[in-house]
């Protein structure tokens, strides 16, 4: 049997099972990242030694088998790696080593995982496209003329070419989901504070990043649940608290209230993927969903994008440089005061008091409580992960200097957070599923929203999407 | 212990209303609201000890940054006296491992953010030229309003990256000690004193006035790190007027901190009604 493509649930079985050794299923994937990742540059780091002597230790021990027994897999650049330099795409990055394993990856190896990498991101993981001057650029597995996302995309384009189990990846503006998106996987941005990102970092830091996340990559919704399952533990460094998500709420279609948004006038999403939405909710139907093509949850969306970019720029505005402050100072001079462009609202934010932050913050506050309305009426939200399939590379300027065309209209590239933007700024958890291809051939995914702490719920979704409409395809010619 | 389990104190004695009650608000009020109850279960861990014996206690009875009247500190000193006798181990030296005067700064400014939400667009205004007026370093009270007030969010960010590694050292601190008893105020109740604005005000401590404002310090040791604190009556000045301490401990460790507060009721100083209330 090729191993390949396997879902890693399926490959821990393999392993627990003996049909497979650790060492051998961990040599498979390494030799084809060997072979094969020249193609697509995806995994940009490689802790082969290391790796191969965890595996015979499991090989050797036999005792303990956890849910990824010896399943190999690989970690976004961004995580520390223990002897490795987390450079997040930063040249000046490159003398640093990390002491020790992030928190995430030591219990993802406390359950059986291999990590033998780390994957390629944008530089300070600020795009949709993975590209920067340490590692190179990263190629959609399905179309090399395409990027397979960001910032979690050489993560993606890794998991989609076969060149390990699952994934591990981060998300502020749809960095697990996008990718996910752009390469045909299944991908879960936690509940916000779910999953403690010890080791996510740049510096040594102490505090959590507002709306920032992480989480898994995977070829099956089945194992996005496994490495949640031993993530989303506090971190015993700070809390005492403890988490204990709620069961999902249906596990037929029969008994689940699905609410489908599509498309929003003013946020241009590409017809293609609207139309895919608006078959699998036909579908949902005559599976025995109840569906709403009309419900939504009662606020402004465009306010709700507007406040997701403010509450953004507050977010990182911690780590931003002397240089990128002045720059936008500057632009923000010249702002004239009716632009109300993405780009806009960025740089108006720029220093952002503590007492605007704090308005701000009370209305995202308001809006939480409209969303945990409006998932007392409904299970989950289906709506497009992002306005198009995966972007033909665009690397030229700054990601807010560009545009992007959809359903022949133009767009400013930041535009498109939209999708992202409206779920996260309010901590929900989202989980995407793959659902189609565009004619082009590129996939294109859904995502499913749940109400704060519906991690389990929204990907028992992306589960039953898997059994009742479409499972992970492996990209042609990987094989 | 569940959280909906009483609390079983081993003494013969019976518990006095005053101790319930200092139990009982836990119970009741703590837990997640709503929108987190989902996910977030709480689930308090029990007193570390029942008694003094064993106790470990770490005591402070002053700083200078925040000069505390003798009427508190000498009790205080006789509370570590007594901790000692009855078999708990004290320390009034040890102390947790951060800067405290900066942590004291760090408290004010982004204490005074955090309330910044009430204030108009000319108010912040105004604290923005007062802190441009002033030098950076300028440690007042006042100095740090101005800069707490028009405070970047990004300044509290790197302001809150700091807090919470202090809050590291508390975590690591309350791994060598079980609680840390300290002043909750520089002196007894001042005397009423409504002229001027709340930072030009001063109050007597051993015979001399200092910034009513410093013994905000007191205040900002246990909460600006999010740590419980309990405070039990300690005594009386010479005057009559009821002095306490303040009972820190680890993050949710509030049940520790209250039940040092019952077992200083039952064997130091229980609740006395003012004179003249019966």
């Amino acid at each position: 049997m090729n191993p390949t493509f396997l879902p890693a649930w399926r490959l821990a079985e393999l392993t627990s099972s003996g049909e497979i050794g650790c060492l051998e299923l961990l040599d498979h994937y390494i030799a084809r990242v060997e072979r094969l990742n020249g193609r697509i540059n995806a995994v940009v780091v490689r802790d082969l030694d290391r790796a191969r002597q965890r595996a015979r230790t499991l090989d050797s021990s036999g005792r303990n088998k956890g849910a990824l027994f010896g399943v190999p897999m690989t970690v976004k650049e961004s995580f520390d790696l223990a002897g490795f330099p987390t450079t997040w795409g930063h040249e000046d990055r490159k003398p640093h080593r990390a002491e020790t394993d992030a928190l995430a990856v030591q219990r993802l190896e406390q359950i059986g995982a291999v990590v033998f990498g780390k994957t390629n991101v944008p530089v300070s993981l600020a795009d949709w496209q993975s590209y920067n001057p340490v590692y190179g650029s990263t190629n959609n597995p399905w179309h090399h003329a395409h990027t397979p996302g960001g910032s979690s995309g050489g993560g993606a384009a890794a998991c989609a070419a076969g060149f390990g189990g699952l994934e591990l990846g981060s998300d502020i503006g749809g960095s697990i989901r996008v990718p996910a998106h752009y390469c045909g996987l299944f991908g879960h941005k936690p509940t916000w504070a779910l999953c403690p990102p010890r080791g996510h970092w740049m510096v040594n830091t102490a505090a959590v990043t507002d709306i920032s996340v992480i989480g898994p990559l995977a070829r099956s919704a089945r194992d996005l649940a496994l490495a949640l399952d031993v993530i989303a533990v506090p971190d015993p460094m700070d809390s005492d608290l403890a988490i204990s998500l709620p069961p999902p709420r249906a596990k037929r279609w029969s008994d689940l209230r699905v609410a489908v948004w599509s498309h929003e006038p003013g946020h241009e999403t590409d017809s293609e993927t609207v139309a895919l939405i608006d078959d699998l909710a036909r579908h949902l139907e005559t599976e025995g969903a109840t569906v709403s093509r009309t419900a939504r949850p009662e606020f402004d969306a465009t306010e709700a994008f507007r406040l997701y970019i403010t509450l953004l720029d507050a977010a990182l505005s911690g780590r931003l440089s002397e240089d990128v402050l002045d720059r936008k100072r500057e632009k923000k001079a010249q702002l004239r005061s009716d632009d109300m462009s993405s780009d806009a609202i960025f740089v108006r934010a720029t220093d952002l008091t503590h007492r605007e932050w704090l308005r701000l913050n009370e209305r995202r506050h308001q809006i939480r409580r409209i969303w945990t309305a409006f998932f007392r009426q409904w299970d989950v939200l289906l709506c497009p992960v992002i306005a198009t399939a995966a972007l033909p590379h665009m690397q030229e300027g700054n990601p807010w200097e560009r545009t992007h065309t959809v359903n022949g209209r133009t767009i400013a590239y930041n535009d498109m957070l939209f999708w992202p933007g409206i779920t996260c700024a309010f901590h929900l958890p989202a989980s995407v599923a793959p659902i189609g291809l565009s004619q082009a051939g590129l996939p294109i995914g859904v995502q499913i929203v749940g109400p704060m702490h519906g991690d389990r719920t929204t990907i028992a979704v992306a589960g039953m999407l898997e059994q009742s409409w479409r499972a992970f395809v492996p990209p042609p010619g990987w094989d | 212990m569940r959280i909906d389990e009483p609390i079983s104190l081993p003494i013969s004695r019976p518990v006095s209303p005053a101790a319930k009650a200092a139990a009982e608000p836990p119970d009741a009020i703590a837990g997640p609201e709503e929108i987190e109850a989902a996910g977030w279960k709480f689930d308090l861990a029990p007193p570390r000890a029942m008694q003094f014996q064993g106790l470990r206690v770490a005591v402070m009875l002053d700083h200078p940054l925040s000069e505390v009247d003798a009427a508190i500190t000498g009790k205080l000193d006789a509370l570590a006296s007594f901790l000692s006798k009855q078999g708990a181990r004290v320390s009034a030296t040890a102390r947790p491992d951060y800067d405290l005067a900066l942590g004291h700064r760090l408290y004010i400014e982004m204490l005074r953010a955090t309330t910044s939400g009430r204030l108009d667009d000319a108010a912040v205004d105004h604290w923005r030229a007062e802190a441009a007026r002033l030098p950076a370093d300028d440690a007042s009270y006042y100095a740090m309003m101005a800069r707490g007030h028009s405070m970047l969010h990004r300044d509290f960010l790197l302001g809150n990256e700091l807090r919470q590694r202090m809050r590291r050292a508390w975590a690591a601190f309350f791994k060598e000690w079980d609680v840390f008893l300290c002043p909750p105020a520089a002196s007894a109740a001042q005397p009423h004193d409504h002229v001027g604005e709340r930072w030009e005000r001063t109050v007597e401590v051993n015979g001399h006035r200092i910034p009513t404002t410093d013994q905000m310090f007191w205040a900002g040791i246990s909460c600006f790190f999010l740590l419980p604190a309990t405070v039990a009556p300690l005594g009386f000045t010479p005057s009559g007027l009821p002095v306490g301490v303040q009972i820190v401990g680890p993050q949710f460790g509030d049940r520790t901190t209250i039940q040092f507060a019952r077992l200083m009721e039952r064997s130091w100083q229980a609740f006395d009604p003012p004179p003249g209330w019966d």
